[in-house]
């Protein structure tokens, strides 16, 4: 009869340590901060007093009527829906652009990776100074094509475009890199198969290329989807929250009603609702594209 | 021989430490401020003369910038904070339940009294070493004053009209930048004892900001002030997303006339060009018949934590920083008056206008004395709210009032 050697290890002993690093990780920073930022939600703390007060679900029936949250939470699906729609979209176009042989190649889809690798908030300080009313780059080339200088970050709803259109920018590289190793993974002979059978480019992409890339779109339109969700360096280095609170996501918004507004127990509620929030966006665009890549296989 | 060589070399060896801490304290102090650049290099130097005086003492020098405010609600929080830490302004709103008193600290006689307003609480303690007075009025270009044609303003009648003929010309009256709203929120706050601390009831206005009982709807006479130096077209275009670093590119550059900030943005002016013509003048009066006045109170103070395990190095260090030498540096480089009587100081440039306002009446810091610790916050983002057109002056009222009220009953 076979039997076990002292001091060897089972598979699910081994399993157990390699795994408990990440599990202590998990709990101890995430696990035990969301049940501390419930915790904390239920009362009115005002984020660094000793005493605080229970005050049962106010915070969150307060959610809902304040428009600052609710300005928050539509800048914040803008920010998340609209850079990852324009990040899908230019990180295509850039894969199928930079996955063809040509000179400088590499170098170029280094550029076009390189915002990705710097920190949000040194990105957002370097479009200000671009977008800036007095000396900034934008109005000055408005000013040689005989326009009226404009400042572009006054209005709150422009402002937020411009917000997202700078995270997309920023991060469409990233995608590309995604798309890029997506397009490296589908057999030539697809497309070999296809030109035999007379199908044109169009035809090819959209029948061979778009179906094998639903892998690669899952996961980077998870990534920048919560990426974007979270959005917080580039709303406080281009505009701070403003003018007033109409640039603020939901990140940004928790950040100042914590610290500045010393309510944090309405912070927290802010903070568990945006967590539920981007769980459940991620569940379903997880379960619906995997469909989509079931499907296609 | 050689082993009782040796003991009698390691007993002169401990003997002459003894000796050296003899008279000395030790421990280990963490210090926490805000100061960097050339405030940061000031202060680091008078850390190192009391190091060198104490050498029994460690220091560590935490030094934060624009998030020092987060990480002292952090630390509060868990109830963790530095041995001695700045308490920029809130000694009394905001950090008294976690700092000492030092009313029987030696150098206490010295503070000057008009400083007694904002760092004393009702039982008459206070808990600061005010190292300065940060006095500040409405900044402005003289120079451009002068070629303008225009007297000083004492009232906010003759102050729009300064503003009027500056945008007549081309100028901007007030520049506000409102990318970091303390810029238009310094506005509200320096503004606000005009309209409401005036006339008979100046008193009684004041204590019924401090028991609850202000009607606020009287605070809309501050929003429309702000509100009318917008529309009138005073502020500069930009007023909603200007960074402040232009400011005092602005005063130099000669564009702007005015500005509501403290004197440490003339400080940086002069950096750029030392013989540019500024100063600050006078918050203008709601009417002539009230008097202008400035804005002072505790800035660069330094308080040291209840709970801490070095009390003694701690008081030791701050009877050290308010040496006249020391006191005299740090209000230096700073732009400051100092916070104790007997402190020459030569601010430069700002000389002329400290002696040229050496009798005006001084109202503290409003927000500090008269409203709840969190206000600044909210008039930050009503202020920058109004100038952004985000929200109206019926609705920033409304928000000042109900973060008053709730943050009255947090206190």
């Amino acid at each position: 009869m076979f039997k076990k050697k002292a001091g060897v290890a089972t598979d699910n002993q081994v399993v157990l340590v390699m795994t408990a690093p990440a599990v202590i990780l998990m709990i101890v920073f995430v696990a035990i901060p969301l049940v501390m930022g419930v915790q904390i939600s239920l009362t009115d703390w005002n984020g660094y007093s000793q005493n605080s007060n229970y005050i049962g679900l106010a915070n969150y029936t307060k959610l809902f009527s304040d428009p600052m949250f609710m300005r928050a939470f539509r800048n914040t699906v803008i920010y998340g829906f609209g850079s990852t729609l324009f990040q899908t979209i230019l990180g295509v176009l850039y894969a199928l652009l930079l996955q063809r042989a040509f000179v400088l190649r590499g170098l170029t889809r280094t550029i076009v990776y390189l915002p990705a690798m710097i920190a949000q908030l040194l990105v957002g300080y370097v479009w200000y100074f671009m977008v800036q009313y007095n000396r900034g780059a934008l109005n000055d080339l408005v000013m040689l094509l005989g326009g009226t200088k404009l400042d572009w970050l006054g209005e709150g709803n422009r402002a937020v475009l411009i917000i997202m259109i700078i995270n997309t920018l920023n991060f469409c590289g990233k995608a590309m890199i995604i798309y890029i190793a997506g397009l490296n993974s589908i057999p030539d002979m697809y497309y070999e198969a296809a030109s035999v059978d007379g199908a044109n480019g169009w035809q090819q992409f959209w029948n061979i290329t778009m179906p094998q890339l639903i892998p690669a779109i899952t996961t980077s339109t998870l990534l920048n989807l919560i990426g974007g969700l979270k959005m917080f360096g580039l709303v406080i280095s281009t505009t701070g929250g403003g003018p007033g609170y109409s640039t603020h996501s939901l990140s940004s918004l928790i950040n100042t009603l914590y610290f500045s507004y010393q309510d944090a127990g309405y912070a927290s509620a802010v903070g568990v609702v945006t967590f539920v929030f981007i769980m459940a966006v991620s569940i379903v665009i997880r379960w619906y594209l995997a469909k989509k890549e079931a499907a296609a296989q | 021989m050689k082993k009782v060589l040796c003991l009698l070399m390691a007993l002169a060896l401990a003997l002459s430490v003894t000796a050296a801490f003899a008279d000395g304290l030790s421990g280990e102090l963490v210090i926490a401020s805000r100061y960097t650049g050339v405030q940061g290099e000031a202060f680091e130097s008078i850390i190192e003369g009391f190091k060198a005086e104490n050498p029994g003492i460690k220091v560590e020098n935490q030094t934060f910038t624009d998030n020092y405010e987060d990480v002292m609600k952090v630390n509060m929080s868990g109830n963790q904070l530095p041995d001695v830490f700045m308490t920029h302004g809130w000694s009394v709103m905001r950090y008294k339940e976690y700092l000492l008193p030092l009313n029987d600290e030696p150098w206490a006689k010295d503070i000057v009294p008009g400083l007694f307003g904002s760092i004393m609480d009702a039982d008459g303690k206070f808990y600061v070493l005010p190292n300065t007075n940060a006095m500040t009025g409405v900044l402005v270009q003289n120079g451009l004053l002068k070629e303008l044609g225009l007297e000083i303003p004492k009232t906010v009648d003759e102050f729009m009209h300064c503003c009027q003929v500056a945008k007549d010309n081309g100028y901007v009256g007030v520049y506000v930048a409102g990318k970091d709203s303390r810029s238009p929120a310094y506005v509200l706050n320096l503004m606000a004892p005009s309209f409401l601390l005036n006339g008979a009831d100046a008193a009684k206005t004041g204590a019924s900001l401090q028991d609850g009982s202000f009607d606020w709807t009287k605070w809309a006479a501050v929003n429309q002030f702000l509100m009318d130096l917008k529309d009138k077209g005073y502020m500069n275009v930009d007023c909603a997303t200007a960074d402040t670093a232009n400011q005092s590119e602005t005063l130099v550059a000669k564009e702007s006339l005015f500005i509501f900030q403290r004197t440490s943005v003339l400080i940086e002016a002069w950096d750029i060009d030392p013989e540019a013509d500024l100063g600050f003048i006078p918050m203008p009066a709601m009417n002539a018949e009230e008097e202008p006045y400035l804005v002072g109170g505790e800035s660069q103070a330094f308080g040291i934590w209840k709970d801490s395990k070095n009390i003694e190095a701690a008081k030791a260090f701050l009877a050290y920083m308010a040496r006249p030498e020391n006191i005299k540096l740090i209000a230096e480089v700073c732009g400051e008056a100092p916070g104790l009587q007997g402190v020459t100081v030569d601010s430069g440039n700002l000389t002329p206008w400290f002696e040229a306002w050496a009798n005006t009446k001084v109202q503290p810091w409003f927000d500090r004395v008269y409203l709840p610790s969190g206000m600044w916050a909210i008039m930050r983002d009503t202020g920058s709210g109004l100038i952004g057109g985000a929200t109206t002056i019926e609705n920033a009222d409304q928000t000042m009032k109900d973060n008053y009220d709730k943050l009255r009953a947090q206190q």
